[in-house]
């Protein structure tokens, strides 16, 4: 690491404290034992001298000079002494310890009397004695004990040598000792803060790791003070850091898998689907959609249908007027040109939204119609071929039948005219089937053309007596019984009587030749649950014949179509068209064990 | 001289039994009948040389009958006559076998060749 990290900056820290600290210390030590020498040296001088000087009054008083130069030589063999010099009442030089005169050995000025007044001693420091040497000169008054007469002067020169090799010596001792302080005390110190920074550090250290994503942090800090209490903070927040990481990588997992499946089920829909967010642009786009309408889910996502199809392509207005409208689902069908052709794709839009509050986006549904309107086309052709086929077939049956029983009496006209039963049988049956012809052509323009109704309340039980009536020997003959259970409580209806009256006759007559071998035909009106606005009547009529089969139920009220020996196959497809006409409904319910029920819905007035 | 031959006419449709019988009457001993159930009581009690069979009733009752015809074993020739298009019945027909074929309206002339022939 480049910057000064806490370690250094501690152990800088202490560490000159401790230095500043010594050296302050030495030097304090140094200067006092140095003035205490010197003092020392001083008192010790003064004493030699003071001493002397007492030693040395007698020989004074008796002008002993020779006995003051034993004392000065036998002084200066201490080493210490300089020079000693006695000097008399005038100042004048009495003995000296040397050999010349002793200015020019000792190099101190000659004594000044008058300097050296009244006072009993005087001393001059750090006096340079010759060559290299420093030291005090002593000046003492010699005096006689009991008077003060000054007889003379003693003048002592002490060397300091000594004394400043030993103040060396000690500076040295304390600068040394100074340094192993100073020494000590830095690696103390360096000890200390690495003592404080190494949990630091290890605290840094995992929040590194933390940082990088492991969050398997082994921190063992026992410092026992704040440090571990961080540490320890720090661990516990990393575990619930983890916990809570875990869960939520959980969450994502689940919400990833979700994502997949719901865009695989986007995918897999069978529907083109687009969806738009709430600006216009499109967030989903899935195959089917790609497949309708010719691009890829690359080339859309993210943009608006206007890029893409341009702004007046109805993909475009139809979206666009839905997102903002976001009313309920809607349907619609529009037309592209594509590949030069032109499809018919059908878009369905819904609103994306919560219960309540705004769209989010817009649904759409994208189903391409083009395929099945052909088909649907073609089939409603072939449909009405067939149907135009069977009515055509029916048609010639039911006109080629009396055709050639009439030719045939009129190719015998010529021939048997004088014949009188030739005669009868003509005038019965060729007007006979010559009319059978123009009902035949009545029944079929009764389907197509317009009915001229008169419609007003009926009582159903009048009309349903009528036709029974006109029935009666068609059952009879066939051993049927009739039933009309509830006749007395039968409603109205709102009908024309002679529409009505036929339309039921041939639904009748139908029951009752569907039982040859008879059976029970039973009739029943009666009020029927109210159906969208109005009240309605239904009039059923149940036969115990075989049934319909189940493939022709379809089929039975389409012209021509008859399962019967006798019949054209009009007569259901009347009923059909007049109940129709009237506004009501012919249903058919039919089982081989049950017979047949036809189920005719009126209006009621 | 000999006995007259019995000619069967089955047609749904009286008139046509009618005309026919007044036509072949004079000739021939003829049985109408104007369904298929007529029909089987007449071949229960005689065995006509020939039989007009309408194969197009309602219901396909003529092929049905014809069906029953030819598994009595009768010797009587048989001509269909149908007012409904050929294509539609000529398939039963030719499986069934039959002496002649006569879509309506038909001469009078085609019938009278045939029963004599018969």
């Amino acid at each position: 690491m480049g910057r000064t990290t806490i370690r250094r900056r501690l152990t800088l820290l202490f560490g000159v404290t401790i230095a500043l600290v010594i050296a302050l210390v030495g030097w304090l030590v140094s200067r006092q034992m140095t003035r205490e020498m010197f003092l020392q040296a001083r008192r010790a001088g003064i004493a030699l001298a003071g001493s002397m000087a007492a030693s040395s009054s007698n020989d004074f008083f008796n002008y002993n000079y020779v006995g003051l130069e034993q004392k000065a030589e036998e002084a200066v063999r201490d080493a210490d002494v300089a020079y000693v010099i006695f000097y008399d009442k005038e100042g004048a030089v009495a003995a000296f310890s040397g050999q010349g005169k002793p200015d020019a050995e000792t190099h101190v000025p000659p004594l000044e009397p008058e300097a050296f007044g009244g006072g009993d001693f005087r001393v001059t420091d750090h006096l340079v004695l010759g060559k290299e040497t420093r030291g005090l000169d002593i000046l003492v008054a010699v005096t006689m004990a009991g008077s003060g007469t000054r007889w003379g002067t003693v003048r002592l020169g002490l060397r300091l040598d000594a004394i400043y090799s030993r103040i060396a010596r000690t500076r040295l001792s304390i600068f040394f000792l100074g340094g192993a302080g100073i020494l000590l005390g830095w690696v103390l110190a360096a000890m200390f803060t690495r003592r404080i920074t190494v949990p630091l550090k290890d605290l840094v250290n995992a929040t590194v790791k933390v940082s990088e994503g492991e969050y398997e942090v082994d921190l063992d800090v026992r410092t026992g003070d704040e440090v571990q209490d961080l540490a320890e903070n720090f661990r516990s927040m990393t575990l619930r850091i983890r916990e809570a990481r875990q869960a939520l990588e959980e969450n994502l997992r689940q919400i990833r898998e979700l994502k997949y499946f719901s865009d695989l089920v986007l995918l897999s829909i069978t529907d083109g689907l687009m969806t738009l967010d709430g600006e216009g642009k499109i967030v989903t786009f899935n195959r089917r959609a790609e497949q309708v309408l010719g691009v890829s889910s690359q080339a859309v996502l993210g943009r608006t249908p206007g890029d893409i199809w341009g702004e007046d392509s109805p993909v475009t207005l139809t979206t666009r007027e839905d997102l903002r409208t976001a009313g309920a689902a809607a349907s619609r069908e529009i037309r592209l040109a594509m590949d030069g052709q032109e499809r018919t794709i059908e878009v369905t839009t819904a609103p994306i939204m919560e219960a309540e509050g705004p769209a989010m986006g817009l649904l759409v549904l994208f189903d391409d119609l083009t395929e099945k309107k052909l088909l649907e086309e073609r089939v409603r052709r072939a449909d009405r071929l067939a149907a135009m086929g069977t009515l055509a077939a029916g048609l010639a049956h039911e006109i080629k039948n009396p055709l050639t029983a009439v030719r045939a009496f009129v190719q015998m006209f010529p021939e048997r005219y004088g014949r009188e039963d030739f005669r009868e049988k003509f005038g019965r049956i060729v007007p006979r089937e010559l009319d059978r012809v123009n009902e035949l052509l009545e029944n079929l323009l009764d389907l197509v053309r317009k009915p001229r109704m008169s419609i007003h309340p009926v009582e159903t039980r009048g009309v349903i007596d009528h036709v029974l009536e006109m029935l009666e020997p068609e059952a009879e003959k066939r051993g049927i019984v009739i039933s009309c259970p509830g006749r007395e409580s039968s409603p109205r209806v709102l009908a024309d009587e002679s529409y009505l009256t036929r339309a039921l006759h041939n639904i009748v007559l139908n029951a009752i030749q569907a039982m040859p071998g008879g059976g029970r035909l039973t009739i029943e009106a009666g009020a029927a649950r109210a159906q969208g606005g109005g009240r309605t009547a239904e009039i059923s009529i149940t036969d115990t014949g075989p049934g319909i089969p189940e493939g022709q139920v379809g089929d039975i009220f389409n012209p021509f179509f008859t399962s019967k020996e006798k019949g054209t196959g009009l007569g259901l497809a009347v009923t059909n068209k007049i109940i129709e006409d009237l506004g009501g409904t012919v249903r058919v319910e039919t089982g081989r064990a049950v017979g047949t029920t036809f189920l005719v819905t009126l209006p009621m007035p | 001289m000999d006995e007259k031959k019995t000619i069967l006419v089955v047609d749904d449709n009286e008139a046509l039994v009618d005309a026919l019988e007044m036509f072949l009457g004079d000739d021939y001993l003829v049985m109408p009948a104007t369904d298929a159930y007529q029909a089987l009581e007449v071949l229960s009690r005689v065995e006509p040389s020939l039989i007009f069979l309408d194969c197009f009733m309602p219901g396909y009752h003529g092929l049905q009958l014809l069906r029953e015809i030819r598994q009595m074993g009768l010797s009587s020739r048989v001509v269909v006559i149908t007012a409904a298009e050929p294509d539609m019945v000529m398939d039963d027909i030719r499986t069934l076998g039959v002496d002649g074929f006569l879509p309506k309206p038909f001469e009078l002339s085609q019938i009278q060749s045939f029963a004599s022939a018969a």
